[in-house]
């Protein structure tokens, strides 16, 4: 690439496509289900590393694209395989989502547009949690599945967010793998310690109190969250 | 200048919350529900932690401060955290000189600093020609949540200093009649050979042309180019639209402009012609002209700190009136003062200016550092545009020295020497 360099940083980027892939394959435990996420992190991984020729080296600019056009194709084949193999409808609701927001994610670290890095890589966050919600509604997996893999997939947005705008600011030839470790380890331990609590309190409490007390009781606190965020 | 900011990029967060708590109740599944719980976990983590206490303290050192022309000078940027919190997330931005362009590594760089730890980071620069200072650093510090942002500036004197010899400045022939080093048309006692003339009673004996004498019996007296002092004043144009470059991250004309002027106050340093530094621009600058070393110590410190020279353009409005500049230029300019007006020409006012300078009898020169480029239609009609005040000026008898700044200044004026562009 010619010119200067505001790509997303590459370890906070690898990170959010990695952490985005856990997150589907959490909800996701059938063999072909975990081929196909397998499939479709492996190739985002290459669109989106392939021809960054501060991390390759210098190679031909052609074998980069190469390795990007490899990378797109096996991306369509994992999502192929996706929709083909795995028939049955809750299975797919489970897994198609989250396969689109690894995607999403990858298309925003790459960037595929610097303008529009933000926009893909939220949608890639919504398209995730409606992965999750989905799964939870057909009750295809347990409470700390769900709770761990919506973890992963707000850690997974932070990541890809922290990484652009660090590539932003400071350009993607700047040393910059210790801010983002860091970075990545604080948000992963908060996801940690937000899904152990959650579980804590289902197993504990969560039983006795009915459900709509419950809902309400959440309700009125995210409310509140909203109403503090303005 | 220390900013404290909102970064909001959690805001969108409590969306996954709302979301998951919608669909968890309306489907009657407690799991989802639970997912909500997350999503508050998350929407509630920025409002965990303040803005960070950024205290810093900036160190850079060269590996050789006075290096020739195209050598890399390693710069080593070091940072310490000289307050008690570990700061996990800090960008720092080295303020190279505008004329300087990063030859290899990165002057960007990231750290966490434990209280008390610094961080090291080296780059080189390829060294230009003329005195560069470093501008201070921009650090902007996170905390871990990334919620709230300090941006910040460091700031310590580095300085690279480039030598060029500039051979002369370029400047008429007009002199203040005190004795100096530009040399004249004025015949009298001197060395370079003038003119003969016929005897007139009270020519020293000296110069008497004793071989025609012999031949013819004939008086004559041989006269030499007198030799002058000047005085000058570098005028800097450094209004809004004097602030282009080639092209994006590429030095612009007033950054060629201020180069210039220093080398060739470098060039008066050691002889007694008085010089004077004027700018126009968002603020009007002067300083009259002046000989010694302490005159050329302020006037160096006047283009390294005055508002009206910053390195950064200003906005358009709050660019000064030029034509009432001009007006208090002329009316500090004494009489017998040449101008020497650094612009590159970008706009017809500046050319009013020199004219107006050219008729008050101020013989005025211009040297015009050649930002155009020739990419586009609209880059084309600019530099066609430039090309046709250049000569417009030069019609009205002001020599110009057009300047593409990939020249050494000194090569230029050399040339500009030998053609006798002069009037």
């Amino acid at each position: 690439m010619t010119g200067v360099d505001h790509r997303p940083t590459p370890v906070a980027s690898a990170l959010a496509v990695l952490l985005a892939g856990i997150s589907t394959a959490l909800l996701a435990p059938g063999p072909e289900q975990r081929l196909a996420v397998f499939g479709t992190v492996a190739g985002v991984g290459l669109v989106v590393f392939g021809d960054r020729d501060d991390l390759t080296g210098e190679y031909p600019r052609l074998v980069g694209r190469l390795v990007v056009a490899v990378g797109a194709v096996v991306v369509v084949a994992a999502l192929a395989h996706a929709l083909s193999a795995v028939g049955e409808f809750g299975a797919q609701a489970e897994l198609v989502p989250g396969l689109v927001g690894v995607v999403c994610i990858g298309l925003g670290t790459r960037p595929l547009r610097q303008r529009f890095a933000r926009r893909f890589v939220s949608a890639g966050l919504a398209a995730l949690v409606l992965g999750v919600v989905l799964t939870g509604v057909f009750e295809r997996a347990d409470p700390p599945a769900l709770l761990a893999a919506t973890a992963a997939a707000v850690v997974a947005w932070d990541l890809a967010e922290h990484a652009i705008s660090l590539g932003e600011q400071l350009r993607a030839d700047a040393r910059t793998y210790t801010v983002e470790l860091v970075h990545a380890g604080v948000s992963g331990g908060y996801g940690a310690v937000l899904v152990v609590g959650a579980m804590v309190l289902y197993e504990n409490g969560g039983t006795g109190v009915p459900l709509g007390a419950l809902a309400l009781l959440l309700a009125a606190a995210v409310t509140l969250m909203a109403v503090l965020y303005n | 200048m220390t900013t404290v900011r909102t970064t909001g990029r959690w805001r969108g967060i409590v969306a996954v919350g709302l979301f998951a708590v919608a669909v968890g109740v309306l489907a009657d599944r407690p799991a989802v529900l639970l997912v909500g719980v997350v999503g508050a976990g998350f929407a509630a983590y920025p409002r965990l932690l303040g803005p960070p206490s950024v205290e810093l303290d900036l160190e850079r050192r060269l590996d050789d401060g006075h290096p020739a022309r195209g050598d890399p000078v390693t710069v080593t940027t070091r940072l310490t955290n000289t307050g008690d919190r570990t700061l996990t997330d800090v960008r720092i931005v080295d303020g190279v000189p505008p004329m300087l362009t990063v030859a290899s590594g990165s002057p960007r760089h990231a750290a966490v600093l434990r209280p008390g730890e610094t961080t090291e980071y080296t780059y080189a620069v390829e060294a230009e020609h003329g005195r560069h200072q470093f501008d201070p650093a921009t650090v902007v510090v996170r905390n871990v949540t990334g919620a709230h942002e300090v941006e910040t500036t460091v700031a310590t004197g580095t300085e690279i200093d480039c030598a060029e010899s500039v051979p002369s400045l370029p400047v008429r022939q007009r002199t203040n009649g005190h004795a100096g080093r530009l040399v004249t048309d004025d015949g009298g006692s001197g060395i370079e050979f003038h003119a003969v003339r016929e005897y007139r009673r009270g020519d020293p004996l000296g110069r008497i042309d004793s071989k025609r004498w012999a031949r013819t019996g004939e008086l004559t007296t041989v006269e030499f180019r007198e030799e002058r002092r000047t005085s000058v004043l570098l005028l800097v144009d450094a209004r809004e639209p004097a602030y282009r470059s080639q092209r994006e991250g590429s030095p612009n004309a007033v950054a060629h402009s201020l180069a210039a002027v220093e080398r060739l106050l470098a060039t008066l340093d050691d002889t007694n012609d008085f010089v004077g530094v004027a700018a126009l621009g968002r603020e009007f600058c002067w300083a009259s002209p002046g000989a010694g070393p302490d005159h050329h110590a302020d006037l160096r410190r006047l283009l390294g700190t005055h508002p009206g020279l910053s390195a950064t353009p200003p906005a358009p409005e709050e660019d000064g009136d030029v034509a009432r500049q001009t007006e208090m230029l002329r009316k500090r300019l004494d009489a017998d003062t040449q101008v020497l007006v650094c612009s590159p020409l970008t706009d017809d006012a500046i050319v009013r200016t020199v004219r107006t300078l050219e008729a008050a009898s101020h013989a005025t020169t211009v040297l015009s550092p050649d930002v155009t480029a020739d990419g586009t239609v609209g880059e084309r009609l600019a530099r066609t545009e430039r090309e046709n005040r250049m000569h417009a000026l030069r019609e009205a008898g002001v020599p110009v020295v057009d300047w593409t700044p990939t020249n050494p200044l000194g090569t230029v004026l050399l040339g500009e020497h030998r053609r006798r562009w002069s009037a």
